[in-house]
């Protein structure tokens, strides 16, 4: 039984890493996983389960034969970071025991209602999901931009 | 500076947002409440004065005011004592009279009426709105709230008789065919056993489902963080079953998690792509209701009754047409697995369908007239009109209106979740924010606007 797992697992990780590089394929086409696996360094085998997560959630869609790959299955302005990450990882939460879907109680827990960092990892929670509930693929496509450029211009200044 | 709000509609909806306007504005304002019948909150859900009719909903969440919780039950308990007493589920037809009282209660003298006319039409101008009535006459306002409910005709349609307003049977040994098995069916046969009947009754959907009954309220601690949110319908529900499953496999009843979700289901409809709405509506929008909205024990043990006696049976089926035979009807109904209508004998056929059936269809009264004007366009489903997030109406262009707003059941393709007390009295608080909001802006605005 896992006590306490990561706030965001590899999975969830490489799956938000796959749909920022299919927000970024022209509309229309398709990206095949041998090529998202190849730009991220990471293994096929492994995207092709979490693509196969994500097309489970409604998230991305496949086109099947020679031209076939995955595209997104909405416009990146309709998806939500938060979302997809629910169906990687489960749900938002940073402790076990601040989840009531992925719930576990920790070993060594006296008193669940007044722990202290229960109640601060459930505040912790609601700011987490309110931060990626309203981030979609766009805007973080959008945020990536914006970094790259300051990173050019800074070195150009100096 | 007065503002001056007007209100079509004077349902539950339009009383409950009238009176949120007195208790939360700064007491600068008057509101003209437009109803054709000249009566407060008794639109199609609480105009019934059967006392077999009841709340499927708790007294405890009953209350007009978000911020008072208990203020239902306070008056419950000084004017229906027995009632308050027998709860948590008491008639429906008291609704309208604890309506009227809490009007009283947080309106000053001489700045609310009841105009007994319909609204025919909005236009909104750059300083207010201006709202027109069915005499031809228009009232200027400053703001304006459409409450004009499911928009349901009142009469019924050719040869189907309305359970809310034609008469029952005088003959207790006719034979009855109701079309639909929702909560309206219930209602009905619960009016026709009230009066003695004795005849058949045969109730007809197409899956045949029927309303499952409440039993204790534990309502699971649900977070938005640990639903699905923006996931696939298909998602979506299998991850609530699991959670069904899981829970009733932890000595948990399923109603717990339908209670949890409750306060989460409009951010869910939010977030569900339009294609999975659609799937939703087509495939699972019967299931959802029998589970969602359920009966009190009390009319669900007489229910289980009828069916076990045989006088009511409950048919899966498609209504498709009825037809006059001398002094008989007939009801032309394709059984689920048949390909050929079969004809159905009845004396008297009840229209039960719901408020969903039009979805797609044309809309009627005011929501058309505002359609057909461009100040108002239908929502992507069709399921009525649009709006943003905070009740503003949507026009044609896709803007949302400063001045014209939304509460109730005319919302529920925005918010899917929109017909019961909490979630309406939820929207009158913000739309009276909003409003106390706008007219704090007008001021500084014209205030700016002096030399």
């Amino acid at each position: 039984m896992r006590i306490c797992r990561p706030m965001l697992t590899m999975k969830g990780k490489y799956g938000l890493k796959a749909l920022h590089y299919l927000s970024g394929i022209p509309q229309g086409s398709v990206a095949q996983s041998v090529e998202i696996a190849e730009t991220y360094g990471m293994s096929k085998k492994f995207l092709d389960a979490i693509l196969a997560d994500l097309r489970n959630g409604g998230f991305v869609e496949t086109r099947k034969g020679r031209a076939g790959g995955y595209r997104l299955a909405h416009r990146p302005e309709e998806i939500m970071v938060g979302h997809a990450l629910r169906v990687l990882d489960g749900p938002l939460a940073p402790i076990s025991c601040a989840s009531r879907t992925a719930y576990h109680r920790c070993r060594d827990c006296e008193d669940e209602a007044t722990c202290p960092v229960r109640l601060s990892m459930l505040e912790v929670r609601e700011a987490i999901a309110s931060v990626l509930d309203t981030k979609s693929l766009a805007d973080m496509r959008f945020m990536v931009e914006a970094a790259s450029i300051e990173e050019d211009e800074f070195l150009e200044i100096s | 500076m007065t503002h001056h709000i007007v209100i079509a509609g004077g349902g539950a909806s339009g009383a409950i947002m009238a009176a949120n306007l007195f208790r939360l504005g700064d007491g600068a304002l008057r509101v003209t409440l437009v109803e054709a019948s000249g009566e407060i909150g008794k639109g199609l859900a609480y105009g019934t004065s059967n006392p077999s009719h009841l709340f499927n909903v708790r007294s405890a969440q009953l209350s007009a005011f978000s911020g008072t919780p208990d203020h239902f039950d306070r008056w419950l308990a000084v004017h229906h004592p027995a009632f308050a007493r027998s709860g948590p589920f008491v008639p429906r037809s008291v609704y309208s009279e604890y309506l009227e009282s809490a009007l009283r209660e947080t309106a000053p003298v001489g700045k609310f009426r009841v105009l007994p006319q319909s609204c025919v039409g909005m236009r909104e101008l750059e300083h207010g709105v201006e709202v027109t009535l069915d005499d031809g006459s228009s009232l200027p306002a400053h703001f304006a709230v459409v409450a004009t409910g499911f928009g349901l005709k009142r009469d019924g349609e050719g040869l189907l008789s309305n359970p809310w307003t034609d008469p029952l049977p005088d003959n207790p040994g006719s034979r009855v065919l109701i079309v639909g098995t929702g909560l309206s069916m219930i209602d009905t046969v619960l009016s026709l056993l009230d009066n003695g009947h004795k005849g058949k009754i045969v109730a007809v959907s197409r899956r045949g489902l029927v309303s499952q009954r409440h039993a204790l309220h534990r309502p699971l601690q649900l977070s938005t963080a640990d639903i699905p949110l923006g996931a696939s319908i298909h998602y979506l529900s299998r991850w609530l079953t699991d959670l069904v499953r899981t829970h009733e496999a932890n000595g948990g009843d399923w109603r717990d998690v339908m209670d949890g979700m409750r306060p989460h289901i409009q951010t869910v409809w939010r977030n569900l792509p339009t294609e999975s709405r659609q799937r939703f509506l087509r495939h699972a929008v019967a299931f959802w209701d029998v589970h969602r909205h359920r009966m009190p024990p009390a009319q669900a043990e007489r229910i289980k009754t009828a069916l076990q006696s045989g006088q009511l049976e409950i048919v899966k089926g498609r209504f498709l047409s009825a037809t006059r035979c001398g002094e008989r009807l007939f009801a032309a109904i394709v059984r689920t697995g048949w390909d050929e209508p079969q004809p159905f004998k009845a004396d008297v056929i009840y229209d039960c369908r719901g408020v969903r059936r039009r979805a797609g269809q044309e809309l009627e009264g005011l929501a058309g007239a505002l359609v057909a004007s461009g100040a108002a366009r239908l929502e992507k489903l069709g399921l009525g009109l649009e709006f943003d997030r905070h009740c503003a109406l949507v026009n044609a262009e896709g803007e949302p209106s400063a001045r014209i707003f939304g509460i109730g059941p005319v919302t529920m393709g925005t918010f899917w979740e929109t017909i019961a007390v909490p979630d309406i009295r939820e929207q009158a608080r913000q739309i009276a924010d909003r409003i106390a909001t706008g007219s704090r802006a007008t001021l500084r605005g014209s205030v700016a606007r002096l030399p």
